[in-house]
Order: structure tokens, then C-alpha cells, then sequence
């Protein structure tokens, strides 16, 4: 993580100070996909994600000059990104999509990894899916964290919070997480918590023979 | 709670900011309950799944390379201001060309287009031409590019003899259906009243009459951008089997028998509000899209009151439509025509809703 911060670092100065199409070229790659990504987390539409984060990168090259003081390009850019989706939700609000075919979902983030042991695949289905289902923040600091390696402070900063905040909603998906595999292993554990109480009734009693 | 501490410990250790006191503790509650090892294990795993990543990085990247690129020539020089240019070929790219040709840059953009245009006087040298549907005509006509366009009746479509420059751009006013010939370097855009379409694929629909109240884009195959004239930064993208509507500014659309004698007023501009939605089929028959049967010379409408309908077959008969009372333009109705005549049009639907008619010359009059 701290190599990946330096990183940043370096190639902003060239980009800013320099010029360095290259450099630019680099950071592109680097953050292009967890910028959608994370942009999909608001707006749930390829296209128009890849736009504005396009945006983004765009204006960041244009003013590249008046912002080579910033010190943590990432967070700048996830910021930026962040506020490009919510005036764009703002825009289209009372637009609604329907598309005709099949299901009337929008167009899912795919986080799953297809290259999944057999034996573990339903549960990590269901622990996405639990994921899924958090309020959108807290679903949004998880995947920052778990995706992005970002830190408390980072993602505090790009979503205007409290590191604190955003230490408690990890804490809170974890928590979930944690749920859904005792809920998933509930019958073993009941039958084990059973018999340890009838081995506890039969321990006792012998004592008090 | 020991379940709520393990969770504590396990979320700092995952992120790792775990101190060896804490990592201790951790260990000691593992081992009093065996049962966490595993669940330890499967959180770590479900961390560690990291998303697969499908995106061509290198293609988008180049795209916004051409687009930085294009900025910075811009830049180069004091783009002209067109505010009263005559002809109403106003385009976004307009400036990049004025600006290409000026500097002599050995870019293509300059060698494209310093052929093209006469710069002093700001007119465009292509030569246009203009195709025009009557009432009742449909007309299928081929662009130079190949695209086929399909005029639905009382349709005016303005497009010049040979496409050149960066964009293939066509006016329209009135339906029209569009194959755009796929040249992904020359976007293909249909001027409509307030609307552009920007072809991205390659079958779609525009309707944008401008004595109705509301422009249509209907997708069929591909993908196509719109973007409304007062709006330039919005870009709208549509994908197959969706359609956006558009409210034309409600100022041009006064209908001369309502308000006679008043000119048409252009109030306020307010900004076009728009809905998309998906296309319509028509309920029994769910191969049969509305918006599109008139290309293949069938008449459909579904559930349309009779005033939206009698547009509709304004241009299909090719006569006008006077409602005597206003009672019967609220009745809705759903059909397929094809073959029949105006007549048996009619008797059709005074099946679904009494009404009488009576044909003139020039008008069909209902009450």
C-alpha cells in the first residue's frame, strides 16, 4: 500500500510539473476500473460511468498545472468522481429506465471470481450477497476497503466522514458476514450446543450421585 | 460478547492493523473456539476474492487521448464566436475545424478538412439536399454513406450529396427509420428539432414532428447517444429496446384551430425535460414493436387516446381530422391497420367507442 501511495506520488509530479503523457498513460491504467467501479456503486450504468469518469481523468490532465500540489492523487480523483456521480443522479432523477427484455434490474457489478472452489462457491455467493444487501455507504466503504486497499482515513476523506464512521461500517459488514456463517452452519452448532448441554446435565448429575 | 470481540480483532487483522497484543488475543480466542479457525479462514478467502477486471484500459485510454488532444488544438488559438451564423449548421466540432485548417499542423485533422471549407465567410461549401414525404408517402432513400433511411409520411430529411469531415450530419424533421452504414469514425448524427442523435450502432427511429409536443428516439440494434440542444453537456445513451421521449418546448406547438390570429410565442426557454422508457409492443403480439411497424406499411398503436391517434392517421390518410367536441378525443384505443381504407379505419373504431363521422374532401369531421 505504501509503495502504491509513492507511486502516485512520483507520477503525478511528472504529469503536473512535467507534462508526462506517460506518466498520465500509468495512472490511467492504475485507477481507470476502481474508478468505475466505484463510480457503478452510485450510478449502476456502464456507459454512463465510463463517461464521467473519463471526465474526470480529462479535466485532471487539463488542469494538471493548478492541482500538482495535491498530495494524494487517488483520493483526489475518487472524490472528483464521487461528486461527477451524485450531481449526475441529481440531473437524471426523474428519469426512469426500463429496459424491456427479461428482468428490470440494472446492470449488476460483478464482483465474483469465477475461479472459486466448488465446495466454497454457495457460500461466497451468499456472502456477496450479503454484501449486496448492505445500505449502499456501508457497501461502499466495504468494497473501497476490500477492493481498493484503501485506508480508514482515505475512504473517510472521499466520502466526507469520520475515519471512525468508517471503521464502525466495516466493522458493521463484518458483522453481517459473520451472521450469515453462523446462520449457514446453524444446524451442526445446535445439534453440537445440544449435546454438550446433555453431556453437561449428565456430568452434573454423576457429580451428584 | 467473545463473537462480537473475534469480529473485531479478524476486521483489523484483514486490514492489517493488527498489534501483537491484539494478534495474541485473537489466537487464544481461536483456540478456545475451534469452530472460528473456520470462519477466520473463510472471511480471509472472501477478502482476499478480488474482482476480475474485463476492461480495455488501452482502448479508452486512447479515446480520451484523441480527445486531449483535439482540446489542445483548440487551445492554440481564439476560437470565432458564431453567433449569428446564417445557416443553421452550428456543430460542436465547427471550432476544431476553423482552428485545424488556421495553424497548417501536420496533424490529420488539419489534411482532412483544409480542403473542405471556405473560412472567410463562415458558409459551408457541401452541397445539400433535402428529401420530402407527402401525407400517406413513405420514401426510402440511400445516404452516400449507405446508410438507408426510411421517411415516414410528411417527413423532411436534409442531408448533403457527399458526407465529409469528421461527422456524417443530417437534419430531420418529422420520422424517420435510420440503418446507419457503421463507420465508427465518422459518427453519424441526426439533427431533430431539439434533439441530436448520435449513431453509435446502427437501426433505430427518430420521431420529432415539430407541430407535435414530443420527440421520440427508438432503439432497435446497437447503441445511440442523444443529446438535447439546450442541454449540450448531457449526453443520454441509449441501448436496444430502449426510447426516449423528449417535450418540445411547448411555445412551438400551438394548434392554428385552438388559437387563431395568435402567433406562436417563444416564452421563457425552459430546458426539455425528458423520460426514457422502453419500446412499446403491442399487447397480443409481442414481435410487433410499435414504434417501428410503419416501416413495413402496418399501423399500430396501442392504447392511444384519439386525439394522439388521429395525428397519426393524419398522416397515414393524408387527410385532417376536426374533432366537433372534445368528448371523443379522450377515448383510447389499440389497433393494427394495414389495408384498410379510411372508411373501414373508422367503422373499426367506432366498434370500441360509439362515435360518427363524416368524410369531406379535405377533412374528417368526428362528434
Amino acid at each position: 500500500m505504501k509503495n502504491k501511495k509513492e507511486n502516485f506520488s512520483e507520477l503525478w509530479n511528472l504529469v503536473s510539473i512535467h507534462d508526462d503523457k506517460k506518466a498520465f498513460e500509468s495512472i490511467f491504467y492504475l485507477l481507470n476500473e476502481p474508478l468505475i467501479q466505484f463510480c457503478m456503486m452510485y450510478i449502476h450504468q456502464t456507459e454512463a460511468a465510463e463517461d464521467i469518469v473519463s471526465e474526470v481523468f480529462f479535466k485532471c490532465w487539463t488542469n494538471r498545472r493548478s492541482l500538482s500540489e495535491i498530495q494524494s492523487l487517488d483520493t483526489y480523483l475518487f472524490v472528483a468522481v464521487k461528486n461527477q456521480s451524485l450531481n449526475y443522479i441529481k440531473k437524471f432523477s426523474h428519469i426512469h429506465l426500463v429496459q424491456i427484455d427479461d428482468s428490470n434490474e440494472f446492470e449488476l457489478v460483478n464482483t465474483y471470481n469465477p475461479q472459486e472452489a466448488l465446495e466454497n462457491k454457495e457460500l461466497m455467493f451468499k456472502l456477496q450477497q450479503a454484501i449486496d444487501m448492505l445500505p449502499q455507504q456501508c457497501q461502499i466503504i466495504f468494497r473501497l476497503i476490500k477492493e481498493e486497499d484503501l485506508r480508514y482515513k482515505e475512504v473517510a476523506e472521499i466520502l466526507n466522514l469520520s475515519p471512525k464512521t468508517v471503521k464502525n461500517q466495516l466493522y458493521r459488514a463484518m458483522k453481517k458476514l459473520n451472521l450469515v456463517l453462523t446462520e449457514h452452519s446453524v444446524p451442526a452448532s445446535k445439534f453440537n450446543e445440544a449435546l454438550l448441554n446433555l453431556l453437561f446435565l449428565f456430568s452434573f448429575l454423576k457429580i451428584f450421585h | 460478547m467473545e463473537n462480537e470481540r473475534f469480529i473485531q480483532l479478524l476486521t483489523l487483522k484483514i486490514v492489517n492493523e493488527l498489534t501483537d497484543a491484539e494478534r495474541i488475543e485473537l489466537k487464544a480466542i481461536i483456540d478456545k473456539n475451534p469452530q472460528l479457525r473456520d470462519r477466520k479462514d473463510i472471511l480471509t478467502q472472501f477478502w482476499n476474492k478480488k474482482r476480475v477486471s474485463s476492461r480495455d484500459n488501452m482502448a479508452m485510454f486512447n479515446k480520451l487521448l484523441a480527445q486531449i488532444e483535439a482540446d489542445e488544438l483548440t487551445k492554440e488559438l481564439r476560437p470565432q464566436q458564431d453567433s449569428s451564423s446564417p445557416v443553421k449548421l452550428r456543430r460542436p466540432y465547427l471550432k476544431y475545424w476553423y482552428s485545424a485548417a488556421a495553424i497548417l499542423l501536420i496533424s490529420s485533422l488539419a489534411f482532412a478538412f483544409y480542403h473542405q471549407f471556405n473560412f472567410n465567410n463562415q458558409t459551408l461549401s457541401i452541397q445539400w439536399l433535402q428529401k420530402k414525404t407527402r401525407p400517406t408517402f413513405r420514401e426510402t432513400i440511400k445516404l452516400a454513406d449507405g446508410t438507408i433511411v426510411t421517411l415516414n409520411s410528411a417527413s423532411t430529411l436534409k442531408y448533403p450529396r457527399h458526407f465529409s469531415g469528421q461527422t456524417r450530419e443530417v437534419y430531420l424533421n418529422g420520422e424517420a427509420y435510420f440503418d446507419v452504414h457503421k463507420d465508427h469514425h465518422h459518427p453519424f448524427i441526426i439533427h431533430a428539432n431539439k434533439m441530436n442523435v448520435k449513431v453509435l450502432g446502427t437501426a433505430f427511429n427518430v420521431k420529432s414532428y415539430l407541430n407535435e409536443p414530443l420527440s421520440e428516439t427508438t432503439l432497435i440494434r446497437g447503441s445511440v447517444e442523444v443529446t438535447l440542444n439546450d442541454r449540450p453537456s448531457d449526453r443520454i445513451i441509449l441501448k436496444p429496446s430502449e426510447k426516449l421521449i423528449v417535450r418540445n418546448n411547448g411555445s412551438a406547438v400551438k394548434h392554428p384551430e385552438q388559437e387563431p390570429g395568435n402567433l406562436p410565442q417563444k416564452s421563457i426557454s425552459e430546458p426539455s425535460n425528458y423520460a426514457l422508457t422502453s419500446l412499446t409492443h403491442y399487447p397480443n403480439n409481442d414481435r410487433t414493436i410499435v414504434e417501428t411497424s410503419w416501416v413495413q406499411n402496418k399501423l399500430v398503436f396501442s392504447d392511444k387516446n384519439f386525439e394522439e391517434l388521429s395525428a397519426q392517421l393524419e398522416r397515414w390518410y393524408g387527410i385532417s381530422f376536426v374533432f366537433v367536441n372534445d368528448q371523443m378525443k379522450t377515448e383510447r384505443f389499440s389497433g393494427i391497420f394495414e389495408k384498410e381504407s379510411l372508411s373501414e379505419a373508422l367503422d373499426a373504431l367506432k366498434i370500441v367507442a360509439p362515435f360518427k363521422y363524416r368524410i369531406t374532401k379535405s377533412k374528417v369531421y368526428i362528434y
